[in-house]
Order: C-alpha cells, then structure tokens, then sequence
C-alpha cells in the first residue's frame, strides 16, 4: 500500500478497543478516506464507483428474485410472471435486476474503454488490468447464465445456441465437444436440468466477481490511480484525499447514472430487452430472429460472420482473450492516448467498430482487421 | 401521462411555490394509479427542489450562525437518508404475502353432507379449520359450562351463529405452540372434555373449542365467516 499520512483517529473508548484489536476501520479510513487521488482526474474515473454499485444492487435484488423464482422448466416462465404481477414490488425488482444487467454492462465498457484510452494496463497496472478482464468474462458468464432463466424462447434457444459453440470443438477431436455439450446440459437436449443448474450458478458467481472485485480494488490501492495525462503522481500535492473530494465526485456521477438507470425501469424496462422471451420456451419451435442481449453483440457478430463453426468461436473467444495481452502487445511508452495522436485514430476506429459490430451484426473483416490493426500500432 | 410531464413538474417545482408542486403531485397520483413509483419520483425531486428553495431563503437572511455550507452538509446527508429509506421498502414488502396468496384469502364450504355429530377439516390460508355439525348434547354441554372454570372466558354463544348453534368453526390449530388438535374422526381421542385434545403438549378443548385444560393460553380461534344459505358458509 502507498504510503500515506494516517488521519484515523477513533473517536469513543469501544472504537479504540476494536481498533487495538481489529483495525478494519483504520484499514477502510486509510484506504478509503485518506488514500490520495489525481488531482485531475475526469469523469470516466468514476465508473469504478458505479460499477460497485451495479453489483451490489444485482446482488441485493437477485436474492430477492431467487426467494420467489422456481427454476423447474414447467415453472420457471410462470414464476417470473408471478413476480411480475403479484410479489409485492416484484415488478420494481425484477427491472431492476433485468435493466440492471445492461447498466452494469454499459457501465463497464466504458470503464475497459477508459483504461484503453488512458493506458490504465500499462506497468505496474497489468495484474489490476488481468483482473478487470477475469472480472468482465466472469459478468458475461453471468449475463449468460441470468439470461437463461425467464425461460422464454429467446432463453431457451440463446442457451442452445451458446452452448452448442462447444460442439465445434468435434472439429479437432470428434466427439469431444458433444461429450461437453451433454455434460454441460445433463442431457441430450436443453431441458429443466439445465436450467436448474444454470440458476445455482448464476447464484454462485456474483459472489465470484465481488471476491474478484475485492482484489482489483486492492491492486488498484497498491499502484494507485492512473490519470488522463498518464504521467504518476510524484509529489503530495498531485493528489487529494479521496474523501471527500473523489468520493463526492463519484457520487453525483452515480446520482446522474442511477437518473438513467431509473427511467429504464420505470419508463421500457423490456426495450432492453426481446419480446420474443415473452413467448414460454419451446423446444420445437426457433423463432425466427435470434439474438443475444445486446452487450454481447459484437462478440455475436464476430461469430457470425465466420464462415468456419470452430473459427468463429475461435474468433469470438480471442476477442476477449486478446484483451489479457494488451500490456505486452502495446509497446508505447506512452500511456495517455492524449499523447498519442496517431493511436488516438485506431482508438477511435475500435471503438466505432465496435459499435458497427453491434449494430449491424456481420463485419467481421473489419472487426479483425481493425483490431489488429490497432495491435500492430503499437510496435 | 408521458416523460415530458414528469420533467415540465419537476422544472416547475424548481421554479414556483411548493403549492403547485404539491397540486402537481396529487394530478399525478390521481392518473397514475398503477405506476405509484412515478409519483414516488415526483415527490423526491419536489423535497429536492425545496432544498434549494430553503437554501435561498436561507442565504437571503444573512444568518450568521448558520451558513449555506451548513445547511448542505445536513440537507445532503438528509436527503441521501430519506431516500435509502424509501429504497428499502420494497425490500422488505416483498417478502409479505404477495397477490396470489391473498387471492386465496376466502372459500366457501358446502354443509349439507355433513350429518349430526361428524366433523369435517377444510384449508384456509393454509390452516385447516374444523367445521362440526354438533349434537344436541354437545350443544348443551357446551352452553351449561360456567364461566368462571374456563380459562379464557367465552360463552357459547359467541363462538357460534345464532340461529345455527349446531355449527361450530374453529381454526384448527392449538393455541399453545400450533399443533393440530386430535378430535375430528370418530375414532380420534376426544380430550377430557369431549372436543378436542391436542397430542403435542396436552391440550384439552371443549366442545365449543374452548381451552379447558393444558397450556395453551386461550380458546381455538373463530375464523371470520357468514352463512350465505342454510347450508354454504363463506370463510374468509
């Protein structure tokens, strides 16, 4: 931990007898009162704060659902509705957690895009960067998996779908990727077995990603922050305590966030959303037009647009992978992309391509070929 | 009742007296009856509003003693707590009976195949409540009790319809620690006083249901219900 003066003055004789005893609450004080912020930092750094709160409101809103969801196949569709209509202030509940999972992914891509544009993977950030990503495939499990359980048609064959990806692995050794598919799904097709393990697991991994969390913040709190001019933090007054100043920061930034987030709710809380999952799953029937939540697009469109099963889920999968590498393959000295005008151009490239790749949902070429493009900058 | 609105009364709380904030809050309970949050949010953002209304007239004072900063770093705080308060409720509501549970909240029962002296066990709320057609001496026995040998005081009379003192309608469920009480079939134990006994704790109800011996404190609960033909009661 950074060395910093130590303000932490426990005010009645019962704090001093935890504090000789247990000194959590000098810990938390050092770490989140005292500890020394940029001074200069802007608004895309209060994204760490928002993202604590996304998962704390999943997390306290999924506990209540799981007290009144069923995950059996001839329940699991009812039981929402259920929620929907009678729980009481179940509709508010299950909006939230349902919108909140697109704001906790909206919020999150504009964090790892942060980090890209400001170099925050750059040494001695690379274990706290790793991390985020861990943290970023542990949501899309976890997306992935929540998804699954309205069980609504777009559930049940978005789970058919993804987990068929694994089936391509026959492609190097026959056999092997239906051995998966059957053990992931505890049967020959998807049935209320899956589901049911789908809904433990969804359960387990929050849990997962706020012990992750726990980490990334202390990774973070051992190299301190990054800042848009890239540049360290070399004297005492280039930075200020975080409390109040970022703190209050990040709070009126959560305030204009929780603003938006509340007129999803309240206003289309299903425009995130599929009517088709409004239908109860079928297994004989598809419908016509397939898709996944739409934080997950681009990946889709990337798999999509291969014409090989086993090299779009290749593709797909190194879109994400190819993110732990990012602090070898950039090269640059330079971390702030403020000072990199020529890489400043490929980010924003990536970043519209991404988009592209949401939106239209078939430019794989370009998302390859811009992606790397970008990664062949840096040298 | 669209988005524009909830912004134009949250513009004119910033703007005119906390009157038309509050004539503004009730046209939108009144119209919205099923999206009770809105109004919920009208009515923040009108404290929010008087904030700063406060605020002002604060600062035009010139009060010494109590500054703008001063009046914030309680208003904010407030308004942070005010507001985690009323997060929490749906929190906490959720977990009380929800829309289908109360759904289920009344039934009707049909007496008719009930003969003298037989007792039947129908659900409520998920509670069994007894139904006994009682015999003459039953009834009798019952009314001839005095008072002061029971330990929960109750006459007959006010346990019963007047007019079917025949029929007796208990919740099922032993006042003590919520056992069912043995009594119901002809071949059950009847207790000492020929109604029920309930086997957990020793329990004696007489036939009126009323707690004559053991631990239980009070008198098998009547449950709310009326006749609504000699024959069918509505229970609930």
């Amino acid at each position: 931990m950074k060395a910093h003066n130590d303000t932490y003055l426990p005010s009645g004789s019962i704090s001093k007898w935890i504090d000789e005893r247990l000194p959590i609450m000098r810990l938390m004080h050092g770490q989140f009162v005292d500890f020394p912020t940029p001074r200069n930092l802007n608004y895309m750094w209060t994204f760490g704060g928002i993202l604590m709160f996304c998962l704390v409101t999943q997390i306290v809103t999924g506990i209540v659902l799981a007290m009144h969801y069923v995950p059996h196949a001839d329940m699991a569709f009812d039981s929402v509705q259920r929620i929907k209509r009678d729980v009481n202030y179940g509709w508010l509940i299950q909006s939230i957690h349902a919108v909140g999972a697109s704001m906790f992914f909206i919020a999150v891509y504009l964090h790892i895009f942060r980090g890209l544009y400001y170099g925050s993977y750059k040494a001695p950030r690379e274990v706290l960067w790793i991390l985020g990503v861990l943290i970023f495939l542990a949501m899309m499990a976890t997306g992935f998996l929540g998804y699954t359980l309205p069980w609504g048609q777009m559930s049940f064959w978005g789970v058919t779908v993804i987990t068929n990806l694994f089936s391509s692995l026959d492609e190097i050794v026959p056999g092997l990727g239906s051995s998966i598919v059957t053990w992931l799904w505890g049967g020959y097709s998807v049935t209320g077995t899956t589901l049911n393990r789908f809904f433990s697991l969804h359960f387990l991994l929050p849990f997962v990603i706020f012990g992750l969390v726990a980490l990334h913040v202390w990774a973070l709190h051992v190299s301190g922050q990054n800042n848009p001019t890239g540049v360290e933090m070399k004297v005492k007054s280039d930075g200020v305590p975080m409390s109040p100043f970022a703190v209050m920061k990040d709070l009126f930034a959560l305030v204009i966030f929780v603003i938006m987030f509340a007129w999803f709710v309240f206003f289309v809380p299903d425009y995130l959303g599929h009517a088709d999952n409004y239908i109860p799953a079928n297994p004989l029937v598809t419908p016509a037009h397939i898709v996944p939540e739409w934080y997950f697009l681009p990946f889709y469109a990337i798999l999509r647009a291969i014409p090989s099963k086993l090299g779009g889920v290749i593709a797909m999968f190194s879109a994400i992978i190819v993110l732990v590498f990012i602090p070898w393959l950039d090269t640059s000295r330079v971390r702030s992309t403020k000072y990199r005008p020529l890489y400043r151009w490929f980010f924003w490239l990536f970043a519209f391509t991404c988009i592209a790749l949401g939106y239209l949902g078939a430019m794989p070429a370009e998302g390859s070929y811009v992606f790397w493009a970008r990664v062949f900058t840096f040298y | 009742m669209s988005f524009r609105v909830l912004l134009m009364s949250a513009f004119a709380m910033y703007r005119t007296e906390p009157v038309v904030c509050v004539i503004i809050i009730s046209y939108i309970e009144l119209t919205n009856q099923f999206l009770r949050a809105r109004s919920m949010l009208v009515l923040y953002l009108s404290i929010y509003g008087n904030f700063y209304r406060m605020e002002a007239l604060l600062a035009s004072q010139d009060n010494e003693d109590l500054t703008r900063r001063d009046f914030m770093t309680l208003a904010g705080p407030a308004f942070f707590a005010v507001g985690g308060v009323m997060a929490l409720w749906p929190f906490i509501d959720q977990m009380n009976p929800d829309a289908g549970a109360l759904a289920l909240a009344s039934i009707e029962v049909d007496l008719a195949p009930i003969a003298k002296g037989q007792a039947i066990t129908v659900m409520w709320r998920g509670k069994p409540v007894f139904i006994r057609n009682r015999t003459l001496a039953e009834i009798e026995e019952a009314k001839n009790v005095s008072l002061e040998d029971l330990p929960d005081p109750a006459p007959d009379e006010e346990r019963t319809k007047k007019g079917h003192e025949n029929w007796l309608v208990n919740v099922g469920i032993c006042t003590h620690l919520g056992c069912i009480p043995k009594g119901q079939s002809l071949s059950d134990t009847k207790g000492d006083y020929n109604g029920w006994f309930c086997p957990c704790h020793g329990s004696h109800y007489d036939t009126s249901g009323r707690i004559r011996k053991g631990p239980a404190p009070r008198n098998m609960d009547v449950p709310p219900y009326q006749f609504i033909s000699d024959t069918k009661i509505k229970i609930g």
